[in-house]
């Protein structure tokens, strides 16, 4: 009964063994053959065959481990091991896969009837993920000491109640505090913090406590050994809950506060510049909207200051502005779309403009050179427009007193001229009748001279006329064809050595002034000539213009041509073309430039397409008169 | 003889100028008158109306469209016909408009001047 009883609890604490979470295997005999493993030893082993065998032939992976060599010292010894945290490398039979495992193992010898020793029990728990959380926590902290010790940031371990316990080089250094004084004690949070600071580090240590962990960093000031305020970025982390200690960590902000600073002035010294600043600048958005004004500016325009224009109603301020008449160089009404600031918006390029203002409440006149720079954004759309606006009334005046002189020069010049000619003409009469042909032909030649002579200085009034915006334009339907016809035959008459001749036609009118349009083609026609003078010809084309709405007026030579670097500045005023190596033409460089000012009072555009050596193409495009047009617009002085 | 030829009266405040128009209206059969001022014009009515007046826009101390208002608007002178001239081209318009008959533009080739003379005549 007893022996049953026995087996029975034999049996019971054999299936326990069985059955535990534990690996549990007999080996037997000197060469440590399998005779027993539990369910978790063969789930271990991957449920290979290991029964019936030594663990040399059933487990080939162990070799070289060390388990070997132990198994034959306890059972040669008879004395049992024990190892915590013993590393092994598994290697998954199927997969190959090596995995790092760490045991508590106890190799326990077995001893026969006659205690001599013929097997080993080997009773294993794995402690791998035991072992992994520490090591983890041992690496966690070893970069913590790194951070700490490599003096990037400040770091230091405060308890809750504020006293600092440690703290880096980087932190002492950044306070003017040693070691020395935290060992006595002597650095709390409190000696470190202004009073203002002291409600916002207690919100960070309940954030803290509160949510476990950390706390957004933020800006605060610490005192320093001599009280100097440092600004600094802080954050902290507890780092053990029941040890009621946190980490802190501290950034040194004085340098960005002191470029923060030095930002801040600079743009006050900028803003200092714009707003003392002579010229008047402007900056308005695509609105229309004003952004910015500086004092010269907001004076210009009417209003005692800066802040004055920018605070002001829409009603005064379009009141204000609605003082100012405002015309162009030539004297015509500027209506608001032509403002340069608007055109640089809508066109997407700089503006320049002369601008005479006169403010009707004061009497006060002024004349403006204003520069409009469009500003574009990302998407390349002009958003933005500063205005710069420079009183040049000075200029002006100078400028208007030597229009004046070369008005007043050029009628004093033509005083003696008419007297040279008048006398000629005596002579000629007077020749003429004695029958001294080369007489006369002396004196026609002087005659001749005498006409250039007047042609330069009818320029030269016409010019200043031009720019003092005095030069008046009849607007009257003018037969263009007829005009061209006209012109070319009157041109014809003073040349032997070109002939000119006249392609297509516009069966057009324009309207403007006859006169001065008939001064635009003969100046072509006789620049034409002027510079080809080995060529014969000089072609006339007139065409109606591709957009319906022009026509154009085409002047061909084949002479010398003009090199493209110069295309632009021709029509400048005293252009002439300069080049070392090109024989130079007389002339006062101004024809182009009355021509193609006389164009654009016609709404007109003027060009030029030539290359060097290959001639030279001058284009007119006028617009068209409509037939309704012409009936109302007809005789009106422009 | 003397009672058919034509009378010519010529305002400029430039010597040469009304020396060589002189000549020239002379040797064409005018009878010339001259003057460098602007005041001869209030004593024309004693010695016989000009057929017809060269004046210049411009005179020193007087300015030859005032004078061109006057004339026009007397009874014994509005009739005679004005020619003015002028070294400012522009002032075509306003010659005309205080009532000169034609203008010439200075300087100017005599055979142009001698048509308008016997357009105006």
């Amino acid at each position: 009964m007893a022996q049953q009883e026995a087996d029975a609890t034999y049996r019971q604490l054999f299936e326990l063994l069985m059955q535990a979470p534990a690996l549990i295997a007999l080996l037997r005999g000197p060469h440590h053959v399998y005779e027993l493993a539990n369910q978790f030893y063969m789930q271990h082993v991957g449920q290979r065959t290991i029964l019936g065998l030594p663990i040399r032939i059933a487990r080939p992976e162990l070799e070289g481990q060390g388990v070997f060599e132990r198994l034959d010292q306890v059972y040669r010894m008879g004395q049992p091991f024990v190892g915590n945290e013993m590393r092994f490398e598994v290697h998954h039979p199927q997969t190959g896969q090596r995995k790092e495992r760490y045991y508590n193992f106890v190799y326990q010898p077995v001893r026969d009837s006659q205690g001599v020793v013929d097997g080993v029990l080997i009773h294993g728990v794995e402690v791998s993920e035991h072992v992994h959380r520490l090591l983890k926590i041992q690496e966690s902290e070893a970069r913590l000491q790194r951070l700490v010790n490599s003096n990037v940031i400040g770091v230091s371990f405060t308890r809750s109640n504020g006293a600092i316990i440690e703290a880096n080089e980087r932190f002492l250094h950044l306070l003017g505090y040693t070691r020395d004084d935290v060992a006595a004690g002597r650095l709390s949070w409190k000696v470190l913090t202004p009073p203002e600071y002291a409600a916002r580090d207690r919100e960070a240590l309940q954030e803290i406590k509160r949510d476990g962990a950390v706390s957004e960093p933020y800006e605060k000031e610490y005192l320093d050994k001599d009280g100097n305020r440092i600004p600094v970025l802080v954050g902290g982390a507890s780092l053990d809950a029941a040890q009621d200690e946190i980490v802190t960590f501290v950034i040194d902000l004085r340098r960005q506060k002191r470029l923060e600073r030095e930002l801040r002035a600079a743009k006050g010294q900028l803003e200092a510049i714009l707003q003392n600043a002579g010229d008047g600048i402007t900056v308005h958005n695509v609105e229309g909207r004003m952004l910015y004004v500086n004092e010269a500016a907001a004076r210009m325009s009417g209003f005692p200051s800066a802040e004055a224009m920018l605070t002001a109603s829409r009603e005064v301020y379009h009141q204000t502005l609605k003082r100012f008449v405002v015309k162009d160089e030539a004297g015509q009404l500027l209506k608001p779309e032509e403002f340069p600031g608007r055109r640089a918006l809508r066109e997407g390029r700089s503006i320049e403009q002369l601008l005479h203002y006169q403010d009707n409440a004061t009497g006060r006149s002024f004349w403006s050179s204003i520069k409009s720079q469009p500003i574009f954004d990302e998407d390349g759309k002009a958003h933005l427009v500063v205005n710069v606006l420079v009183d040049v009334s000075e200029q002006q005046v100078l400028e208007q007193r030597k229009n004046e002189f070369i008005s007043m020069a050029s009628h004093e010049l033509k005083t003696p001229v008419t007297s040279l000619k008048g006398f000629t003409n005596v002579l000629q009469r007077r020749l003429a009748r004695q029958g001294d042909e080369q007489g006369l032909h002396y004196l026609s030649r002087m005659d001749a001279q005498i006409d250039k002579l007047t042609s330069l200085i009818n320029e030269l009034l016409d010019l200043s006329r031009m720019q003092s915006g005095k030069l008046l334009m009849r607007a009257e339907p003018v037969d263009l064809d007829a005009l061209i016809e006209e012109t070319v035959e009157m041109v014809q008459a003073t040349t032997s050595t070109h002939q000119v001749s006249i392609e297509g036609r516009t069966d057009a009118q324009v309207l403007g002034d006859r006169e001065r349009l008939g001064q635009v083609f003969i100046n072509l026609l006789t620049n034409a000539i002027k510079y080809s003078p080995r060529a014969e010809h000089v072609i006339v084309r007139l065409s109606s213009g591709d957009d319906g709405q022009h026509v154009l007026v085409s002047v061909q030579d084949f002479g010398i041509g003009i090199d493209q670097v110069h295309h632009e500045q021709i029509f400048e005023r005293f252009y002439q073309v300069t080049d070392a190596s090109e024989k130079t033409y007389p002339g006062l460089g101004i024809g182009l430039s009355i021509s193609s000012q006389i164009v654009a009072r016609h709404q007109g555009r003027m060009w030029v397409e030539s290359y060097k050596g290959q001639g030279s193409t001058f284009f007119v495009a006028l617009p068209e008169l409509g037939a309704d047009m012409s009936a109302q617009t007809s005789g009106r002085e422009r | 003889m003397q009672s058919t030829l034509k009378r010519i009266l010529v305002v400029d405040d430039e010597p040469d100028i009304l020396e060589f128009l002189q000549i020239i209206l002379q040797e064409e059969g005018y009878e010339v008158v001259t003057s460098d001022k602007g005041d001869y014009l209030e004593q024309l009515h004693d010695g016989g109306l000009p057929h017809l007046i060269l004046l210049d826009v411009l005179l020193s101390g007087k300015d030859g469209r005032e004078i061109v208002k006057y004339l026009k608007s007397q009874q014994e002178t509005q009739h005679i016909p004005i020619l003015m001239f002028s070294a400012h081209p522009s002032a075509e318009q306003s010659a005309r408009q205080a009532g000169a008959d034609d203008f010439l533009p200075k300087p100017f080739h005599i055979d142009v001047l001698l048509t308008k003379i016997a357009q105006l005549l």
